[in-house]
């Protein structure tokens, strides 16, 4: 490298580019495909929880077009896998607008993530362990056992009962939540395992049943799915009620702090859920070494397939000392669910008053198409600051008044 | 009372929780993966000193106390309580040390503080983050001992135990932060 005399700190690059060429070469010999998508588009993926970057493409004599930041490569690397590719992976700038900015924080950052064809959850919790090794051997050696210790796996019910007190698992079965929801009803698992038996595909079942029948019973699971979403509510609710925490009861005290006297401020079960487990579970998770939380409530809508005749979903999400470093999914592959999970997002986006993204062919073309696959995602920054022992992501921006960050 | 959205409360936010004083001593957001985003709190009783943790989705409302804030001189402490006199109206009035135990540290006889008050009740007392103090008790270093970053603990004129290098001697002034009550640097006046 050619001497620069003026000083300068290369440890940051040097830190992320050794972890980049370490990623690349653990997938390039694993039987991935590096991929490079757009980072602008003019369709991103709905999703209600994700507030957009938008900007607008001009065209020179025709007015101009909406269009996007992407969050996440996620619907490049399915479109792309639903017209044929292999598995894949990407190193890709991700930008998030609306989010506080804190330690962990950023609105722009770089994400790896990948897609292993036929792959469950699980096979890819052991591809995780893998990049966690090239990672820490790449940047720090002899990092401690809190980034570099063998990755811990429990699952979200032993949390629940270890941390919280109680059987998350009982109250979601009570709630009916382990045979409706996102598992279909049970006739339509069991006609669907029927259906595999014969080696006939899903698609081919579809078209196999009278039209009619099949909204029918997608409207009466639709209900059911609703009214076991409402018990579970419920339920949560009384768990935070008994323990004095807000959002129980579900409540006097939160329609008078919303100010709209006499309406009730429902809360969805998700949200609930969430309550509980930041404030009962994820604070407790031992931190000693890395951590892998697995099988996620199924109410919590997300492209995770469901775990069949329980109220869990095919879901992982990695804590390095407490802060939340990659997820993961088995994923939904059904192409009703997969449209119909989008129609309802994109429902939120709008009723949340954000912008309506641009008709897209890509909803229809993935639901068509999608392998049996699990995909993964690791916020890099995250990841590369936890390993080299940082406590917050400063250590790694390049100029010290960060344009993206001035206030 | 104001409503302030939980994901505007700051650190220093004072906040009314099922009908008990706070201030806000820790906040870290935390945004799901898929799900609305969430303010984690870490919160102090003003009357007794107990920590809650508590979280609040950021859509949520909360009670923000209004506090009023004057300056008032720090007289004495009795070991129960503080004595302070109200710089404006010279009035003296006391501040139980059970949710206050660390100002004891960082306040001397004479010195004045922004005091806030709620409903006549003393709130809190609002110390700097950075306080300078002389130290009243150390140790003599051990001739020889150059290991660097070799310390040696020391109490300061207010009574705190502090750990500092080993070259701070008795009579010199080191700077403390509040916060984690460890030593900074040391002053030279």
């Amino acid at each position: 490298m050619p001497f620069n005399p003026k000083p300068f700190n290369p440890k940051p690059l040097l830190d992320r580019s050794a972890m980049y060429h370490a990623v690349r070469r653990y997938f390039d010999t694993h039987g991935y495909l590096e991929a490079d998508t757009p980072v602008l588009t003019a369709s991103p993926i709905p999703e209600s929880h994700i507030d957009l970057f938008h900007t607008q493409v001009h065209h020179p004599d025709n007015g101009a077009s909406d269009s996007f930041l992407v969050p996440s490569p996620e619907v490049w690397l399915k479109l792309l896998l639903a017209e044929g590719a292999p598995s894949l992976y990407q190193i890709a700038p991700c930008f998030r607008n609306g989010e506080q900015m804190d330690r962990w924080h950023r609105p722009e950052f770089r994400m790896l993530e990948w897609y292993g064809l036929g792959a469950t959850a699980e096979k890819n919790a052991a591809v995780m362990q893998d990049v966690l090794n090239v990672c820490v051997e790449a940047v720090r050696p002899d990092a401690p056992a809190d980034v570099s210790g063998r990755i811990t796996a429990i699952t979200m019910e032993e949390a629940f009962r270890d941390y919280a007190g109680f059987s998350l698992e009982s109250d979601l079965r009570e709630a009916g939540l382990a045979d409706s929801g996102a598992a279909g009803t049970a006739d339509e698992v069991q006609k669907k395992s029927e259906n595999a038996a014969n080696g006939m595909s899903a698609a081919a079942a579809r078209s196999a049943e009278s039209d009619d029948t099949s909204e029918k019973a997608l409207e009466a699971q639709a209900a059911s799915e609703a009214e076991a979403l409402e018990r579970a509510a419920e339920i949560l609710a009384a768990r935070l009620e008994e323990r004095g925490l807000p959002g129980g009861g579900n409540t006097a005290e939160m329609t008078a702090a919303s100010g709209k006297s006499g309406r009730m401020c429902r809360e969805t079960a998700d949200d609930l859920f969430h309550r509980l487990f930041i404030t009962l579970v994820e604070d407790a998770l031992p931190t000693d070494t890395p951590l892998i939380l697995t099988d996620w409530p199924a109410l919590i809508p997300t492209l995770a397939r469901r775990i069949p005749g329980t109220p869990w979903a095919e879901r992982w999400e990695l804590y390095i000392r407490g802060v939340e470093a990659a997820n993961c999914y088995g994923e939904e592959t059904d192409s009703n669910r997969l449209i119909s999970y989008w129609r309802s997002e994109s429902e939120r986006v709008k009723r949340a008053g954000g912008i309506a993204a641009g008709v897209a062919d890509w909803p229809e073309k993935i639901a068509s198409a999608m392998p049996p696959c699990s995909g993964a995602a690791v916020g890099l920054d995250r990841l590369l600051a936890l390993i080299r022992g940082d406590d917050d992501l400063k250590g790694l921006d390049l100029f010290t008044k960060h344009d993206m960050i001035r206030r | 009372m104001g409503m302030i959205k939980a994901g505007a409360i700051a650190k220093g936010t004072y906040l009314l929780e099922k009908t008990e004083p706070f201030v806000v001593v820790e906040r870290e957001f935390v945004n799901p993966g898929k799900g609305s985003a969430f303010v984690r709190l870490k919160l102090k009783n003003l009357r007794s000193g107990a920590v809650l943790k508590i979280t609040h989705k950021s859509q949520d409302n909360c009670e923000e106390i209004d506090v009023d804030e004057f300056d008032a001189q720090f007289l004495y402490s009795d070991g129960t309580s503080y004595h302070f006199m109200d710089s404006n109206t010279f009035d003296q009035f006391e501040v139980p040390m059970t949710a206050h135990e660390d100002a004891q540290y960082f306040m001397l006889e004479g010195e004045t503080f922004k005091v806030t008050r709620w409903n006549g009740e003393t709130l809190d007392i609002r110390l700097p983050p950075k306080k300078d103090l002389i130290v009243a008790e150390a140790e003599e270093a051990v001739k020889g001992d150059t290991v660097t970053g070799a310390t040696k603990y020391v109490v300061t004129e207010t009574g705190l135990k502090v750990k500092v290098p080993i070259f701070i001697k008795q009579g010199e002034k080191i700077r403390i932060s509040v916060d984690t009550k460890e030593y900074q640097e040391r002053i030279n006046d």
